[in-house]
């Protein structure tokens, strides 16, 4: 048995580098999760100001957030992110994203934190993000084929 | 990749899982590529294609990928990571306990009852197709794109922010 284990060098350190991705993964989201905590992205009161443009604190946080995140992709990060070619799906899909933002109170990561939080309701929200998900690429296998998925992430 | 990235994979366990072993074998085994590309390309144009094909005069040197992917329990990982953080924000925040709807404000339009979980149903539906559709969130165009002043993401970010904008403003009027 440890004979055989031997005779394959290659993959403990395939093993090690997907581990550490684990672990890196997981503290990344962690450190999402608290910062979208505390700005208060989950609090759909917050949110319907932001909307209806009664208040203009988190467009202020979300650039910060872009300017944030330019510098460390520029100076901290050694390769280069895909970039999605521009598609008609892009804009369409991000109308559909918007609609039901302004109806659930949640994007993606959001439906995780206010479940964090203890609002029982975003379990809701985030079977039907799911259920999206899947009816998407249900839809896009059968009928509209907008090559979406190989090229650009 | 994103939050709405890592929940695609998430929502296709079978496939996601199948993709990492095939990247495992890929990056042990030189001849489990070759073998899966003569594969794909016999599948695509038939095996004449493999068979007219000229052997390479060198293997050209390995590389490492630019980005390895992640293994699907590190994307699951991530995800509950999220929701464990804000449960830590909220109890620092001492705001933390069960909370059946979203707050008063989603009250007021959508009321508390089985038409708001068909309110978020729908909603959910709506953000978790779009965002596959359009190929990013909040996260993978918003920040990530945007910073980058990747073109498609410009546009995307400033779709999903305007139609939240008009849908909330049209939501005010009609219902608030």
């Amino acid at each position: 048995m440890i004979a055989r284990a031997t005779e394959r060098p290659d993959t403990g350190d395939a093993l090690s580098s997907r581990s550490v991705q684990v672990v890196v993964r997981s503290a990344l989201g962690l450190a999402l999760g608290i910062s979208l905590g505390f700005i208060g992205f989950g609090d759909y009161g917050e949110l319907s100001r932001m909307f209806t443009l009664r208040d203009i604190r988190l467009y202020l946080t979300f650039g910060g957030a872009v300017a944030v995140t330019a510098v460390g992709l520029r100076y901290f990060v050694p390769y280069s992110l895909p970039a999605r070619p521009m598609h008609r799906a892009v804009p369409v899909g991000a109308a559909l994203f918007g609609v039901g933002w302004a109806l659930g109170g949640a994007c993606p990561g959001i439906a995780l934190v206010q479940l964090g939080e203890g609002t029982v309701a975003a379990s809701v929200t985030l079977a039907g993000m799911f259920a999206g998900i899947r009816l998407y690429d249900w839809l896009n296998a059968r009928w509209l084929h907008w090559g979406t998925r190989s090229c650009g992430g | 990749m994103g939050v709405s990235g890592t929940m695609a994979r998430v929502a296709h366990p079978t496939e996601s899982i199948e993709e990492d072993r095939i990247e495992e074998e890929m990056t042990r085994d030189r001849a489990a590529l070759e073998a899966a590309l003569m594969a794909a390309t016999a599948r695509e144009f038939g095996q004449a294609a493999n068979d007219t094909a000229e052997a390479p005069a060198a293997a050209p040197a390995r590389r490492a990928p630019p980005m390895p992917p992640t293994p699907f329990i590190g994307n699951v990982f991530f995800l509950v990571a999220v929701a464990l953080g804000a449960m830590l924000a909220s109890a620092a925040r001492g705001s933390l306990g069960v909370h059946v709807s979203l707050g008063p404000e989603h009250e007021r339009l959508f009321g508390s009852g089985p038409g708001m979980l068909g309110v978020l149903a729908v909603g959910g539906v709506l953000v978790g197709a779009g965002t596959r559709m359009s190929g990013g969130c909040t996260s993978g165009h918003g920040l990530s794109g945007c910073a980058r002043l990747v073109p498609s993401s410009l546009v995307g970010t400033a779709t999903f922010l305007g139609a939240a904008v008009v849908t909330s403003l049209g939501l005010a009027w009609w219902l608030g």
